[in-house]
């Protein structure tokens, strides 16, 4: 597990400081781009005691500022069971995020990598979690900072990738809760 | 082509959008103790345990209360304040058996609405008959089988609860036997007809309707949810009540504002329901 994250940074570093790579990469569409992408969050401990692995939807608008650098907005849905001491049992709740980003990044060839960080707000659906003092009374919004690192395969057609991402999120106000977000996105770039 | 991927995106925001904009999503009030029975007391008899949660249900806006009182005059009734379908309300429990032997449990669910309450040991339909069954509760009551050490999880539904609290208004407001309500399935019932009071001491006495029909959108819907936990060996039950807000009147602040801010919480003193017994 820890060698292949190794791999992953490594391969997003060499692609990120690859100098003089834009040249030869495979023809790619610059500026205004919307990515969608399907994935999981899971939680980190302590929270993963009380909520499960869900999946995820998440979507980003943004525009490339530079061949290296790109600001955006994104949102993000995700589903988990709660799984506090019952009762109550077998209850979902949703964590909705959205939160503005930079992201810097290099191609090489056919392959991009990046590393993305932002802030912004969460909301969760319930109280559910409320039991295990994860929200106080009356919570429902939270500060969301995250950060992360992605890889990307462009398509024959300029306008199209497609990508992996993982995130890191922290959510401080609800008990400081720390989440990764990974996902599969498909990238149009207009 | 790209008109596709942007109308696959603009939808995608708007189902992200709308999804956390829902105002169906629910809220959970844990009860406000962990309720221990089974034991035995000094003259052998087992022992019950009860508990009541209050729904923290904020006080009723100026323009809520003409409305109701339009309707009210309309009908020529009294219209509550919280209606059956303001809420859709579950409960959610736990039982613990603290024993090494296996046992039984029953779980009777009563409440109350904001006019009246139920429990089922204040209405006494036949005085003069020891052998007459007691009066039911709204639901429950139900053996459950416990394993030693063992624990089992269950619910009253949404319909279960709707149901009784129709029952609950039919009974209390509408003299309603009982047994009539709680074996009938009234949870679609579109209105019923009030009667005069019970006369368990007046032989062949008959009730008679009394007052214009009570329509649905007059139904009480009930406020404060009761619980009876009566298991033969020693167990421990714990519950939470799970509301789906569908009319946007339970405080944010749910049971913390009870202290944190009580002159927001609509004060309700619902009324004991009685027959053949003096009210506490």
């Amino acid at each position: 597990m820890r060698r292949s994250a190794l791999v992953v940074i490594a391969l997003v570093v060499v692609v990120v400081v690859a100098p003089g790579a834009t040249a030869s990469a495979r023809p790619a569409a610059s500026g205004w781009f919307a990515e969608g992408g399907l994935g999981a969050v899971a939680f980190l401990p302590k929270a993963s005691r009380d909520a499960d692995i869900g999946p995820a939807l998440d979507i980003r608008i943004g525009r490339d500022l530079f061949s290296w650098l790109g600001v955006g907005i994104s949102l993000a849905a995700s589903s988990h069971e709660a799984t506090v001491p019952p009762p109550p049992e077998g209850e979902w709740f949703q964590l909705y995020r959205g939160s503005g980003d930079a992201r810097i990044g290099g191609r090489l060839d056919r392959f991009a990598g990046f590393v993305e960080g932002g802030a912004g707000i969460a909301m969760i659906s319930s109280n559910v979690l409320g039991k295990v003092m994860i929200t106080d009374p009356g919570e429902r919004f939270s500060i969301a900072f995250h950060a992360g690192a992605g890889i990307e395969y462009q398509l024959e057609n300029r306008h199209y990738a497609v990508g992996l991402a993982a995130d890191g999120f922290l959510l401080p106000q609800f008990a400081a809760i720390r989440a990764i977000d990974s996902r599969l996105f498909l990238r149009y770039t207009y | 082509m790209r008109t596709i991927v942007m109308s696959l995106f603009v939808g995608g925001a708007i189902a992200l959008g709308g999804l956390a904009g829902c105002a169906n999503d629910p809220l959970y009030l844990p009860a406000p103790m962990t309720m221990e029975a089974g034991a035995r007391d000094t003259t052998g008899m087992l022992v019950e345990a009860k508990a009541s949660l209050q729904l923290p249900i904020k006080t009723e806006s100026a323009s809520d209360l003409m409305k109701r009182t339009a309707l009210g005059e309309k009908l020529g009734i009294t219209v509550p304040y919280v209606k059956i379908g303001d809420l859709e309300t579950e409960v959610e429990w736990t039982i613990k058996n603290l024993d090494t032997m296996p046992g039984q449990a029953k779980i009777q669910l009563n409440g109350a609405n904001e006019l009246f309450s139920y429990d089922p040991t204040l209405i006494v339909l036949a005085p003069d008959d020891e052998e007459a069954p007691p009066t039911p509760g709204l639901d429950g009551d139900i053996p459950i089988n416990v394993p030693a050490g063992g624990t089992v999880t269950g619910l009253f539904t949404e319909d279960n609860l709707r149901e009784a609290a129709i029952d609950l208004d039919q009974v209390t407001r509408g003299n309603v036997n009982p047994f009539r309500a709680m074996l009938t399935i009234s949870k679609n019932a579109t209105s019923f007809q009030p009667l005069t009071m019970p006369m368990p001491d007046v032989e062949d006495y008959m009730q008679t309707p009394l007052g214009p029909a009570i329509p649905r959108e007059a139904f009480a819907a009930m406020t404060r949810i009761d619980l009876v936990f009566k298991p033969d060996t020693h167990m421990v039950l714990e519950f939470n009540v799970r509301v789906r807000d569908l009319r946007g009147i339970m405080h944010d602040l749910l049971l913390a504002a009870v202290t944190q801010k009580p002159g927001e919480l609509q004060p309700f003193m619902p009324m004991a329901y009685t027959v053949g017994v003096t009210p506490p």
